[in-house]
C-alpha cells in the first residue's frame, strides 16, 4: 500500500476497532493486507473467471494464526470490487454443509445474513439484490412496453431449468408483487423464503403459495440458483466464504464427517467441470485437509483431487492448484504490517504517524521478549496490542511512545482447536446423531 | 457483605489508610479554597494501589492536599484522558476539584469522570471490610452511580455503559450469593448478555425448572444473540405481549434448558487501574449461550418481529396513526382481541350476523367499506389488502381479494364471505392462479351473449369442483370466487377490444394454455370442446384449431412430432389388456400449469378492472414528466435515479423511513434504487454514495463530484 492513499473514515474506523477487539475487519483489508501477491493473483484470476461465467474452488489452508480469515475477507472484498455478490459464514457444529437436523439450513442462512454487494460489504444485502433484479425489469419493460410482471417472469424463465428453480422464481415474483400491492407482509415473507428462514413447508405454502422451502436437503441447489439469479440482475456471480472447515474435521461421527465430504467433492466436481457463475472459498486447518483418518484426504475421491502437484516442493509453489498453503507471517512481515495498521491510523497521512518505525522494532522486540516466538506466529494480540498502543500516544502526547511501550501486555494467545471440548457440546450432539440412526 | 474480599484476597494490608482517606457522604472537606460536601472520595497523602505493580505507587484516585492547585481551571482541560489526580495538571486538578465541589453532572466532568469512577470502584471493592455501615454504603454509592447514568446523554454512550457494567456486575454478585428477589433485567448493558440472566438461567437449569415467558423475554431484549429487529424497538410493548402469547403458545409452561456447560464466571475489569480484576467462577451452568438456547428463543422473536413488520412499517412511515383502528388491523390477531375500538365490533356484527345464514354468504361490498374506512366508495388495493387481511383474523375471508389477483371491493358490487382459518394461503399458489384464469375465461366466453345462464353457472361451478391440485383452505376460495365471478356481471363488453394489442403469438399462448388447463383434469369433454372453440373466437383465432390443439395436448405435447403408434422391436405376443384409465401425472400437471404463470399474468391485467388498474410501473414517470429511459446523464444513471440521488444529496443523513419514502415518490424500490446509485457512485469516484442501514448516510464529497 503507498502511503498516499487516502482512507475513508468509515473504513478506517472499522479496520481498528475490528483490529483492537482481535477479529479480522470486514471492510479495508487492501489497506493492511502484506504480501502474499502470489496468492493474492491466484484468486483475482479466479475472481474474474466467475465473472465471466466459469467457476472457481479453492481451499485455503494454514495454521492457526497464519490469517486465513483475514485472507478470505480481503479475498471477499476483491470479489465485491469485481461486481459480485459474496456470502460468507463459519462452519460451527450448528451449520454444517451436510445435515439432517436442520444445521445445513442454517448454514445457508448464516450465509444469506451476510450476503454482501459492493455497495452493502458488510452484509443484508438480500433485498438490495432482489430490488435490483426488479429494477432492471422494470426499466427494460417501459423500454419495451410491456408489463413488468411479464418482463420479470421472462427474465426468471431460465431459472425454471435449474432444480428448484420455479419456486425460487414464484418467491422473486412475490415479492414484486408484494412491492406493487402495498403487501408488506408479501414483501417480507419473500425475502425471508430467500434467506432460508422458513423452518416447514405449511408455513411457506400458506405465505407465498410455494411447495417447497430451502432446507437441508437442497442447501447446495439454491446456492447455485442464487449464483443465476445475481447474474440475472447484473452482478458479475456469487462468491462464497466459508471459513473454520475444522469443524468438519472435528465431527464426532464418521458418517456425518463422510456426507459433509460428499458434498465437498460434489461442489468441487460442479465447478472443476462446468461454469456457471459460482465460487468457493474453503478455509481450513492443514489437518483438516491431510488428516487420512479424519480429513478430508480420509476421502478417497477429494484426496486424488486435491494431491498436490508433485513438483510443487521445497519453495517452488503451484498457484493453480485448488489448494493453496498460507504460510505463517515472517517478523519482516509483521513489520510491515504494523507499519500499515499505524498509517491506517494515520488515515494515510505519513506526517500524522503516531510512531515512528524505530518504535515499531521496539514493540516488536518487547513482544517477542514477552511472549517468544509465538507471537509472529499467531499475530493477533500483538495486533491488538499495537491499536491500542497507537491510541493512547495519539490521546496522550505529552508522553512519549518509548515510556509506553515496555507497559504492553499480551493476552495470552490460545488455539481453540486444541482445547478439550467441553461436554455437551458437539461431540455429545453427534454421538446422539448416530444414536438417532438406531432409534425404532 | 464481604462479597468482595474472597475475590482480593489481600484486601486486608489496606485497611487503615483505606478507613482514614475515604470522605463519606455528607462530610465536608475544604481542598485548595473549595468546600466539597458530596462526600464520596478518597483524600489522604498516602493510600496504596491494591496491585502491587512498580509504575504504580499512589492510589490513582486519591486526591492529595499536598499537591499544587492553580487559582483557576485551564478552559479547555490538557488532557483527555486522566489516569491520576496525581499526573493532572495544576489547571487541571483545579477543574476536577471545581467539578467535585459542584453539581457533579456527568456532561461536566470531561476526562475527570474517570477518577471520580475510579474512586468509587475502590470503595466498593474494599470499603466492605473498613467501612461502618457496608450495606448502606454499598446503597448509596448504587445511588449515586444511577444518579450519574440517567444523566448520560447520547455522546456519553462510552461513560453510560461502563457504569451500567459496574451496576451489572454488583446486582450478580448479590444475586450469586443467594438473593432471589430480582426483576428480569430488560435493557441491554453495552455488548454483553446481563450477568444476572446468566446466573438465573444456571439456576433454573441446575433446578430442572422450565423457563418462565417474563425470562425468556428479558434474554431476547438483552442477549447479545437476540438479533432483535425494527419491530421490538418501534412497538415494545405489543411485541413484548405477543412473545409471551407465542412463548405460552409453543412451550406452555416454559421451555426446557440444556444442564450442562461451562460455569457462569462473574467477571469485571475494573476501570481503576490500581484495582485487579475482579471475578469469580459459581458452580452454575451457563447456558445462555448454548444452541438449545439461542435457536428457538431467537426463532421465536423473529418470527414475532415479522409478525409486527407491517403494523411497525405502518407506525414508522405515521407516527400518528398509532392508537386508529387502521394501524391496529395490521396487529397480528392475538394482539387484535385486546383492543378496543367501535368499528372492530361492528365488523364482528356484521360478520356473525351473515354467517349466520345459509350460504353462499354475498353481502354488498360497501358494508365492509363502510366500517373500514367511513364514507368511502372506492378502496386503494393496498387498503384492500389490509381490510382483507383483517377480515381474515375474524375467520372470514372475501372475494374478491386483491392479493389472489382480484379486484378492490366496491361499493355498490358483491362481495362473497367464507369462512377462513388462520392457516389458509395468503398468496395464491399455481393451481389456483391457472384454475381462476380459466374460470375468467369461461365466465366470459358464457357472458358473451349478454348474460351467464343458469346452465353456464352450473358449468362454471362443475369445473371449479375438479380443479385438482388446490391447496387446503384454497377450495373454499375458489367456490367464493365462482360465485362472486358470477354475481359481479363482469363487464367483458370490452374484452375483445382489451385483446386487440396483443400479438398473434400472446393470442396463441394463452390459447395453449387454456386448453392445458382445461385438459388437466385428463380429459376434454365434448361441452368444454364448444367453450374453447368459443374461446379461440374471443381470441380472434381459427376455431377449428382447437381440435388440433387439444390433441396435441392430450397426447403430450410433442409439438409436431409423429404420435408413437407401437414402440419399435419385437412383436408382443397376443394383445396387451388396454389401460383402464389413465391416471394423473401430477408433474405433468405442475408443469402445465407452471408454463401458464407467464400467461396469467398477461391475462390478469387485461381482466383488471381499468378504475381499480394499478398506475403503469412507471420508472421515472411520477414525476408527471416522460422518463427518459435509455437517455442515461453523465453517470450512467437514469432519470428516475438521478432525481432520487440529487434529492438525497440535499442532507447528509436520512431514516431508512424517509427514504423509503422518497423512493416511494419517485417510483423506484429503496434497496434498489440505493444499490444502483451507489454502483454508479463507485464507478465514477470510487467510493459509495449511500452508507448504512438506518440511518443512512450520504458522502458529501461524492455527492458533488457526482452530481455536478
Amino acid at each position: 500500500m503507498s502511503p498516499s492513499e487516502k482512507i475513508r473514515p468509515r473504513e478506517r474506523d472499522a479496520i481498528l476497532q475490528s483490529l483492537s477487539a482481535g477479529v479480522v475487519p470486514r471492510i479495508g483489508q487492501q489497506h493492511i493486507q502484506v504480501g502474499r501477491a502470489q496468492e493474492v493473483k491466484a484468486l483475482v484470476g479466479d475472481i474474474e473467471r466467475i465473472g465471466e461465467d466459469g467457476s472457481a474452488i479453492r481451499f485455503v489452508i494454514g495454521e492457526y494464526g497464519s490469517g486465513k480469515t483475514f485472507f478470505l475477507q480481503l479475498i471477499r472484498s476483491v470479489a465485491l470490487e469485481k461486481r459480485l455478490v459474496t456470502a460468507h459464514a463459519d462452519l460451527t457444529p450448528d451449520r454444517r454443509l451436510h445435515a439432517t437436523g436442520g444445521q445445513a439450513r442454517a448454514l445457508y442462512a448464516e450465509l444469506m445474513r451476510n450476503l454482501a454487494t459492493r455497495s452493502k460489504p458488510e452484509g443484508g444485502a438480500m433485498s438490495s439484490v432482489v430490488e435490483r433484479f426488479v429494477s432492471l425489469a422494470r426499466a427494460e419493460a417501459e423500454r419495451s412496453g410491456v408489463s413488468s410482471e411479464l418482463m420479470i417472469g421472462e427474465r426468471l424463465s431460465s431459472l425454471h431449468e435449474m432444480v428448484g428453480g420455479y419456486d425460487f422464481a414464484r418467491v422473486i415474483a412475490a415479492y414484486c408483487n408484494g412491492y406493487e400491492s402495498g403487501n408488506d407482509t408479501l414483501q417480507s415473507d419473500a425475502i425471508r423464503w430467500l434467506r432460508g428462514e422458513f423452518a416447514t413447508k405449511t408455513d411457506a405454502r400458506q405465505a407465498l403459495g410455494v411447495r417447497t422451502i430451502v432446507d437441508d436437503a437442497n442447501v447446495y441447489d439454491q446456492l447455485k440458483l442464487l449464483a443465476r439469479f445475481v447474474r440475472l440482475a447484473e452482478y458479475g456471480g456469487l462468491f462464497v466464504c466459508l471459513d473454520e472447515l475444522v469443524n468438519v474435521y472435528k465431527l464426532a461421527s464418521a458418517q456425518a464427517r463422510k456426507s459433509n465430504y460428499e458434498q465437498i467433492l460434489r461442489i468441487l466436481n460442479d465447478t472443476l467441470t462446468g461454469g456457471d457463475g459460482i465460487g468457493f472459498l474453503l478455509g481450513g486447518t492443514p489437518d483438516f485437509l491431510m488428516d487420512t483418518r479424519k480429513g478430508l484426504y480420509s476421502y478417497e475421491a477429494l484426496q486424488s483431487r486435491l494431491a498436490e502437484n508433485q513438483f510443487a516442493r521445497e519453495g517452488i509453489v503451484d498457484y493453480s492448484g485448488p489448494v493453496l498453503r498460507l504460510a505463517n507471517l515472517s517478523p519482516e512481515d509483521l513489520f510491515v504490517l504494523l507499519q500499515n495498521i499505524r498509517n491506517v491510523h494515520a488515515s494515510g497521512n505519513p506526517d500524522g504517524c503516531a510512531i515512528p518505525d524505530e518504535g515499531i522494532e521496539a514493540f516488536m522486540t518487547h513482544c517477542s521478549e514477552k511472549v517468544g516466538e509465538a507471537h509472529f506466529r499467531t499475530p493477533r494480540s500483538s495486533v491488538k496490542a499495537f491499536v491500542n498502543l497507537l491510541a493512547v500516544v495519539d490521546q496522550n502526547p505529552q508522553i512519549e511512545w518509548g515510556d509506553l511501550v515496555g507497559e504492553v501486555e499480551l493476552d495470552e494467545e490460545r488455539n481453540p482447536d486444541l482445547q478439550p471440548l467441553e461436554p455437551g457440546s458437539e461431540g455429545d450432539s453427534d454421538a446422539d446423531d448416530e444414536l438417532a440412526t438406531f432409534r425404532i | 457483605m464481604g462479597l468482595i474480599d474472597r475475590m482480593l484476597g489481600t484486601a486486608a494490608k489496606h485497611h487503615d489508610s483505606e478507613a482514614s482517606c475515604w470522605v463519606p457522604p455528607g462530610q465536608t472537606v475544604e481542598i485548595a479554597g473549595r468546600t466539597i460536601s458530596g462526600g464520596l472520595i478518597y483524600l489522604g497523602h498516602e493510600l496504596q494501589p491494591v496491585i502491587d505493580a512498580y509504575w504504580l505507587e499512589v492510589e490513582p484516585a486519591l486526591i492529595d492536599p499536598s499537591l499544587p492547585v492553580a487559582a483557576r481551571a485551564a478552559p479547555t482541560p490538557d488532557n483527555h484522558f486522566a489516569l491520576s489526580y496525581l499526573t493532572l495538571a495544576a489547571a487541571d486538578r483545579a477543574a476536577y476539584l471545581d467539578w467535585l465541589a459542584g453539581e457533579r453532572r456527568i456532561g461536566d466532568a470531561g476526562p475527570f469522570f474517570h477518577l471520580y469512577f475510579a474512586g468509587l470502584e475502590r470503595r466498593l471493592v474494599l470499603g466492605q471490610q473498613a467501612a461502618p455501615d457496608p450495606e448502606g454504603e454499598w446503597r448509596t454509592i448504587l445511588a449515586e452511580l444511577n444518579r450519574l447514568s440517567s444523566e448520560t446523554t447520547e455522546s456519553e454512550r462510552g461513560l453510560e455503559v461502563g457504569i451500567a457494567r459496574l451496576i451489572s456486575f454488583l446486582e450478580s454478585l448479590v444475586v450469586a450469593h443467594g438473593s432471589t428477589a430480582f426483576e428480569p433485567p430488560r435493557e441491554k448493558v453495552g455488548w454483553e448478555t446481563p450477568l444476572v440472566l446468566r446466573l438465573h438461567f444456571g439456576r433454573l437449569a441446575e433446578a430442572g425448572e422450565p423457563l418462565p415467558a417474563e425470562w425468556a423475554l428479558s434474554w431476547v431484549l438483552t442477549s447479545t444473540e437476540s438479533y432483535l429487529r425494527t419491530p421490538a424497538e418501534r412497538c415494545p410493548e405489543e411485541f413484548e405481549q405477543l412473545f409471551a402469547t407465542r412463548y405460552e403458545e409453543r412451550f406452555g409452561e416454559g421451555m426446557s434448558l440444556p444442564t450442562s456447560g461451562q460455569k457462569v464466571q462473574l467477571s469485571y475489569r475494573t476501570a481503576n487501574h490500581g484495582l485487579p480484576s475482579l471475578s469469580e467462577s459459581t458452580g452454575l451452568p451457563d447456558v445462555v449461550d448454548a444452541t438449545s438456547v439461542v435457536e428457538p428463543l431467537r426463532g421465536l422473536a423473529l418470527s414475532c418481529c415479522a409478525e409486527l413488520d407491517a403494523y411497525s412499517r405502518c407506525l414508522g412511515r405515521s407516527p400518528e396513526a398509532r392508537g386508529t383502528f387502521q394501524a391496529a388491523a395490521l396487529l397480528p390477531a392475538p394482539l387484535l382481541r385486546s383492543a378496543e375500538f367501535p368499528q372492530l365490533a361492528a365488523l364482528e356484527a356484521l360478520l356473525a350476523e351473515v354467517t349466520a345464514g345459509e350460504p353462499p354468504w354475498v353481502i354488498d361490498a360497501g358494508a365492509l367499506i363502510e366500517i373500514w374506512a367511513g364514507e368511502e366508495a372506492k378502496l386503494a388495493k393496498k387498503e384492500a389488502i389490509a381490510m382483507a387481511q383483517l377480515v381474515e383474523k375474524l375467520g372470514c375471508g372475501i372475494e374478491p381479494d386483491p392479493r389472489f389477483g382480484g379486484p378492490a371491493p366496491a361499493a355498490g358490487s358483491p362481495a362473497v364471505l367464507f369462512r377462513a382459518g388462520s392457516s389458509d394461503p395468503k398468496s395464491p399458489s399455481p393451481a389456483y392462479a391457472a384454475a381462476s384464469l380459466l374460470l375468467h375465461l369461461l365466465a366470459a366466453v358464457a357472458a358473451v351473449d349478454g348474460s351467464i345462464s343458469p346452465e353456464e353457472e352450473e358449468h362454471l361451478d362443475r369445473h371449479m369442483e375438479e380443479v385438482v391440485d388446490l391447496y387446503e383452505g384454497e377450495r373454499e376460495r375458489m367456490r367464493a370466487h365462482t360465485q362472486w365471478l358470477t354475481r359481479s356481471k363482469p363487464k367483458f363488453a370490452g374484452l375483445r377490444k382489451k385483446l386487440e394489442p396483443l400479438d398473434d403469438g400472446q393470442r396463441r399462448s394463452i390459447a395453449h394454455s387454456v386448453v392445458a388447463i382445461a385438459a388437466s383434469d385428463g380429459d376434454v369433454p365434448p361441452e368444454e370442446v364448444k367453450v374453447l372453440t368459443k374461446v379461440f373466437e374471443l381470441l380472434g383465432l381459427d376455431p377449428d384449431g382447437v381440435y388440433a390443439e387439444v390433441h396435441a395436448v392430450t397426447v403430450g405435447d410433442r409439438e409436431g412430432e409423429p404420435v408413437v403408434v407401437r414402440p419399435g422391436g419385437e412383436v408382443p405376443d397376443g394383445h396387451a389388456i388396454p389401460a383402464q384409465h389413465r391416471g394423473l401425472d401430477h408433474a405433468a400437471v405442475e408443469e402445465k400449469i407452471e408454463e401458464t404463470a407467464l400467461v396469467s399474468s398477461l391475462l390478469a391485467e387485461i381482466f383488471d378492472d381499468p378504475e381499480t388498474a394499478p398506475e403503469p410501473a412507471a420508472v421515472g414517470a411520477a414525476n408527471g414528466q416522460p422518463s427518459e429511459v435509455g437517455n442515461a446523464g453523465p453517470t450512467g444513471l437514469e432519470t428516475a435515479h438521478l432525481d432520487f440521488a440529487r434529492e438525497l444529496a440535499q442532507r447528509a443523513s436520512w431514516s431508512r423511513l424517509e427514504v423509503e419514502a422518497l423512493a416511494a415518490r419517485t417510483g423506484l424500490l429503496v434497496d434498489g434504487a440505493l444499490e444502483a446509485v451507489n454502483d454508479a457512485a463507485f464507478e465514477t469516484c470510487d467510493a459509495p454514495f449511500a452508507e448504512g442501514e438506518d440511518p443512512i448516510e450520504i458522502d458529501a464529497e461524492v455527492a458533488k463530484e457526482m452530481l455536478p
